[in-house]
């Protein structure tokens, strides 16, 4: 049963609240594009979207290591260089990301633990410490979920500042952190106190979706850990590298994928121009080229292994956590049909 | 809300001295601006950025005990390209040292050999500047160097003051009318040099096929695998384990090494292609 505290909100009052957030706040929200969920900016409370039934386009990693940034623009004048720094627009804005699911809430933890190492990535950290995020349970699930196996869902550990459970005609909101809890305080006539039968509702409606998923049977990390391992020189490796497209699909919508490259982008004149980073793909041939000509990962297969070895072996190694959400958008999206679940289910039998 | 220093903004440098080495191959000197010294650990490597061309990474190849930093580079790709287009007095900019460098309080009193092939010298010339400044503290110290001819030895104006200190030994893989010493790839120069194989540390660095094979021979002659070193060439993005791009079986070269020891890579297939057995 949840420990957290509780409120209630009445539906017909998210509005009301995320009216009055977005006075304090950049409000971004799951919203509807060309017939296409996405999350971004919205400049209206009404376009928030707290259902769907199709998947948002990209996962809410994007809002916190964007597809594309500018890391610092410059300038030639003279024999000198002006370099411009563009973090501090990233620390000035506040934001309120509404809409969140467990699963894209849990990679933004596991985003959060990986950009914090060494002198710290301040673009990502910088976005994640000044974001508010407000998630919301799934009603339903896709036919790829499967973040119970993962232990990343339907309900999020942590990570969230409120999070909202549909039930009947309010929303049970779980509050997540100090600054949930001022939130709460501050809209007394919106967050009314829980029933005392709400952590139930919660723990039934944990269950109902848990049911719906076609999750393999859940097994201990370290035990997927070990299945891994000893997995590594198996045959049917080579089965799947010979379906892989290497497209890169799966990096680009998975929410825990973060390598980037690096480079430089110049104006017309010549003399201006901005450091840029983009996503990037281990998937690529030219992801571990080196100025030599070698390439590392030339097998197709060793391409596909360092992607899964990456989210179940190299992550818990480097982060102590697995780095896979059980959100299933790698498969969804794969035009091989190379199906995690699959690959699991075997590396379990050994 | 969040004050951190960017790591990703690089210091301005201005180009001291440019001095040519082989026909496509250069040592540049710079200055850090504003900066009164750069210390670094021999093997550690820097970002250099072209600004309008981006930035790669270089090993450095300087000494420890001098205010400015070198390096070395062969012309191959748009960032040198573009190096190779400056003078001196022009403005690039320098992120780092980055990564770990060679094992030097493992090697204190111990003898060393040293294995280089090609441009896999500019990270090892550090270290060979370092053990003359303190020669004292070393036993032995050999330096095995090959490269593909005569003309692309790097450094050849400093040979004859190395050889005053160590034992260097070299040989090309094709040689030239004037070419007296040795031809063949480096591994052959384990046969002219008899060290104690219990007490010597070994430092490589080259191709990945060239280390693949010193490795081997340093095997049959008896070297354990704590005491072989070599240092990884990856394409870092950022030099902080972040871009994800230099892991060799989930390890950041760009933090844990580039310089790794044998016993703790030899299992990893992508460090060496060749001469890892697969294994997570």
């Amino acid at each position: 049963m949840i420990k957290k505290a509780l409120r209630r909100i009445y539906k017909d009052k998210l509005r009301l609240l995320m009216g009055r957030l977005s006075e304090e706040y950049n409000i971004f929200s799951p919203k509807l594009v060309e017939g296409r969920i996405i999350f971004d900016r919205i400049d209206d409370v009404s376009e928030i979207i707290n259902e769907y039934h199709t998947r948002p386009v990209l996962p809410v990693k994007k809002l916190f290591l964007p597809q594309r940034e500018t890391l610092f623009e410059y300038e030639i004048v003279d024999n000198d260089v002006i370099i411009s720094d563009k973090l501090d627009l990233v620390a000035r804005e506040k934001r309120c990301i509404f809409g969140v699911r467990a699963c894209d809430i849990a990679s933004l933890q596991i985003l959060r633990r990986f950009f914090s190492r060494g002198p710290g990535d301040p673009y990502v950290i910088g976005r994640l410490s000044n974001s508010m995020i407000i998630g919301i349970m799934c009603n339903s699930v896709f036919p790829s979920c499967f973040c119970h196996f993962t232990d990343s869902g339907p309900l999020p550990k942590d990570g969230f500042d409120l999070f909202l459970v549909d039930v009947d005609d309010y929303f049970i909101a779980i509050i997540g952190s100090e600054r949930g809890n001022q939130i709460a305080s501050k809209n007394e006539d919106i967050f009314l106190d829980a029933n005392k039968d709400d952590a139930l509702a919660i723990d039934n409606k944990v269950k109902e979706i848990v049911s719906l998923m076609k999750s393999p049977p859940v097994v201990d990390q370290m035990v997927l850990y070990d299945a891994f391992v000893r997995s590594f020189n198996l045959d049917f490796w080579e089965d799947y590298a010979k379906k892989c497209l290497s497209c890169g699909k799966c990096n680009f919508n998975c929410p825990t994928c973060y390598c980037f490259d690096i480079f430089d982008e110049v104006d017309l004149d010549l003399r201006k121009g901005r450091r840029v980073r983009v996503w990037d793909s281990c998937h690529f041939l030219s992801f571990t080229r080196v100025a030599s000509g070698e390439i590392f990962r030339r097998n197709r297969s060793s391409r596909l292994k360092q992607r899964v070895y990456h989210k179940f072996v190299y992550s818990v190694n480097d982060i102590g956590l697995i780095s896979c959400v059980g959100c299933g958008r790698c498969f969804e999206v794969c035009p091989a049909s190379i199906d995690l679940r699959d690959i699991i289910t075997k590396v379990l039998c050994g | 809300m969040v004050s951190m220093k960017n790591p990703y903004i690089p210091t301005k440098a201005i180009i001291t001295h440019i001095r040519n080495e082989t026909p496509d191959t250069k040592t540049f000197r710079i200055r850090i601006l504003d900066q009164n010294e750069f210390s670094f650990t021999p093997g550690q490597f820097i970002q250099l950025s072209v600004f309008g061309f981006g930035e790669a990474p270089f090993s450095i190849a300087g000494s420890t005990n001098e205010k400015e930093l070198e390096i070395t580079v062969r012309r191959i790709g748009t960032v040198t390209g573009a190096l190779f287009r400056k003078n001196v007095g022009d403005i690039v900019g320098v992120r780092g040292p980055f990564g770990k460098g060679w094992p030097i309080g493992l090697m204190l009193r111990r003898n060393i050999l040293i294995i280089a092939g090609g441009l896999g010298l500019a990270p090892l010339r550090s270290l060979v500047h370092y053990i003359i400044l303190n020669r004292e503290e070393f036993g032995k110290v050999y330096l095995l160097y090959g490269a593909r001819t005569p003309a692309d030895l790097l450094y050849k104006d400093e040979f004859n003051t190395w050889s005053r200190y160590i034992d260097l030994h070299l040989t090309v893989d094709k040689g030239d009318n004037y070419w007296k010493g040795r031809v063949g790839l480096v591994t052959i120069l384990l046969d002219d040099v008899s060290v104690d194989t219990e007490d010597t540390i070994a430092l490589q660095c080259g191709p990945p096929i060239m280390m693949h094979f010193v490795s081997k021979k340093l095997k049959s002659l008896g070297f354990p695998d704590e005491n072989i070193y070599l240092s990884l060439e990856r394409l870092m993005k950022c030099g902080m384990g972040f871009c994800g791009r230099c892991t060799v079986s989930g390890r950041y070269v760009c933090i844990e090494g580039p310089v790794f020891c044998y016993a703790d890579i030899k299992s990893f297939i992508e460090a060496i292609p060749e001469a890892g057995v697969e294994h997570a």
